[in-house]
């Protein structure tokens, strides 16, 4: 046998070979749905058997969270407070998962300048988004309030943290909506990497949030599709953690006596926005973050919508309608765009 | 004293003058024109003084047309016109008046010029924000505070500011990198918007 000739099989050090399998990070992966979405986890760890008790849980805790934020489930805290709402009052004891979903919707608005407006509910309901996307047979309503909805409410919630309560303003309704995806994302990203992983990602309807160690060196990968998927994916990022979201007006339709409607709100009008935007990608810090900024930002229609996303220093794509290529903010100059198909 | 002097002084010739002025029309008017017509001769100077008498009425209607068939039709007395002139302190009230008028329309115009000036730029927002009144519960079960803030900022396309501490601390990290995703075996996620 020559020096440079690999030896056989049969004299391979074999006890040499078993750390190196035993070191090398495991990445599990598990896919289902919940709260009416895709969902994505990826969990990367030394130890496959913590990392999938990992994903059990936050799988268990995010139907925990669809149980206390739907707005389909007469049981959830949203809806006690909707009905509380109609005229106002409390303490009303919730999950502190409400407590901290509903600082967020606040912070959002705040953020937003109002633009992102989880109060919006009966606005949804009168646009005709009355009925579960994923059950039509389970409907909300909301009764008569004898106090309008004004802009604003939202300030006028009164949470206590350490008593779980909340009380809350006559004319409140709420929808979390996109927020809670985003928001429930961090929430078992955190769960994840508490139980053992290294690194983990959560992706729910599209909002993605995602900490710790990536399967790739380059970062969190993440395909940006089109907003019509059968035109291919516009690009591929590598990300190094925080969170993504995408608000569109394509998902989500329904036509009301002739009219196409869509669920994102516009709080000036409290109708279907009139955007000229199908949809906005936005990187951010976190999940719910990103969900509230890419919110607003499709309100703001093709031609500040850039400005928006730079001067709040987030990443972003806007798609506009009947354009092929999309707009990205000034750090996503080198992305390549990939071209269009099936069109 | 001199003053008081020069009061009267002025006042007397101004009556004279009047009652000298006006002595022929209130003889005329003091007695009713049938009278004068009854009593009056029949003779040249009679004659003549009826025509100054009509002279003098129609002098008078001239001056005062609305004074001058009652003054000749009434049996009241005579109606005097509009004084020659005005008394001085009529007339100082006439200037004060004048004056605090000039003032008043001054500051009404000075008042528009500035409004004008400073809505040259129009505002932004008409509708004075609300307050936001955020309640802290602090975690020890102290009391809560309340902390009245600004209401978030509504300029178009600026950037938000946060402008209330939330209840609840939501730790941010900084803005994520972002790089071209190389080729790679590794799970990739997908994002689309509410699928």
């Amino acid at each position: 046998m020559e020096a440079n000739e690999r030896p056989p099989v049969a004299e391979r050090p074999v006890v040499a070979e078993r750390p190196v399998v035993a070191e090398r990070p495991v990445v599990v992966e598990r896919r289902s749905r919940v709260m009416a979405s895709s969902l994505h986890l990826i969990a990367m760890g030394p130890s496959a058997e913590v990392l999938e008790r990992g994903l059990d849980n936050a799988v268990e805790h995010l139907e925990h969270l669809e149980r206390c934020w739907s707005r389909f489930i007469p049981t959830s805290d949203i809806c006690r407070i909707n009905r509380l709402g109609v005229a106002g009052g409390g303490p009303l004891t919730v999950d502190p998962s409400t407590i901290a979903l509903l600082d967020a919707m606040v912070e959002g608005y705040q953020r937003t300048a109002g633009r992102f407006d989880p109060s919006v509910l009966p606005a949804v309901l009168a646009e005709g988004y009355t009925s579960s996307w994923v059950n039509p047979a389970v409907v909300v309503e909301v009764p008569d309030q004898p106090t309008a909805w004004s802009a604003g409410l939202l300030h006028d919630i009164d949470l206590d943290p350490a008593a779980n309560t909340v009380t809350v303003p006559a004319g409140l309704s709420l929808d979390p909506g996109g927020i809670g995806k985003g928001f429930a994302a961090d929430i078992v990203v955190g769960r994840m990497l508490a139980a053992g992983a290294t690194g983990a990602m959560a992706e729910i309807g599209g909002d993605l949030s995602m900490d710790g160690t990536s399967p790739d060196a380059a970062g969190w990968l993440v395909d940006v599709e089109r907003p019509d998927p059968t035109h291919g994916l516009l690009c591929s990022l590598a990300i190094s953690g925080g969170g993504v979201a995408t608000s569109s007006t394509r998902s989500r339709r329904w036509m009301v006596e002739g009219v196409e409607r869509h669920h994102q709100i516009d709080p000036a009008t409290e109708r279907s926005s009139t955007t000229d935007l199908e949809a906005v990608t936005v990187i951010a810090p976190s999940g719910w973050l990103a969900e509230v900024h890419s919110t607003a930002a499709v309100g703001i229609g093709s031609r500040g919508v850039l400005a928006y996303l730079e001067g709040h220093g987030f990443s972003g794509i806007a798609f506009v309608r009947g354009d092929s290529s999309a707009r990205m903010t000034a750090d996503l100059a080198d992305i390549e765009q990939r071209p269009l198909v099936g069109a | 004293m001199k003053a008081a002097r020069t009061m009267t002084d002025l006042a007397g010739p101004t009556d004279r003058n009047t009652h000298a002025h006006t002595d022929p029309i209130k003889t005329v008017t003091k007695e009713p024109i049938m009278d004068v017509q009854m009593n009056l001769p029949s003779d040249e100077h009679a004659a003549a003084q009826r025509a100054k008498v009509e002279e003098l009425q129609r002098r008078r209607a001239a001056r005062n047309p609305a004074n001058a068939t009652a003054s000749l039709n009434s049996a009241a007395g005579p109606t005097r016109g509009a004084p020659a002139r005005h008394s001085p302190a009529l007339g100082s009230k006439i200037a004060a008046t004048g004056f605090g008028l000039a003032t008043m329309f001054g500051l009404v115009a000075a008042m528009g010029y500035a409004s004008a000036a400073s809505a040259s730029t129009p505002p932004a927002n008409t509708v004075a924000p609300a307050q936001v009144v955020v309640v802290i519960h602090p975690a020890d079960g102290s009391a809560p505070t309340a902390a009245v803030t600004g209401a978030p900022a509504v300029v178009a396309g600026a950037p938000a500011v946060v402008t209330a501490t939330p209840s609840q601390p939501i730790a941010l990290t900084a803005q994520p990198t972002v790089r071209p995703a190389p080729v790679s075996q590794a799970p990739a996620a997908k994002t689309n918007g509410s699928k």
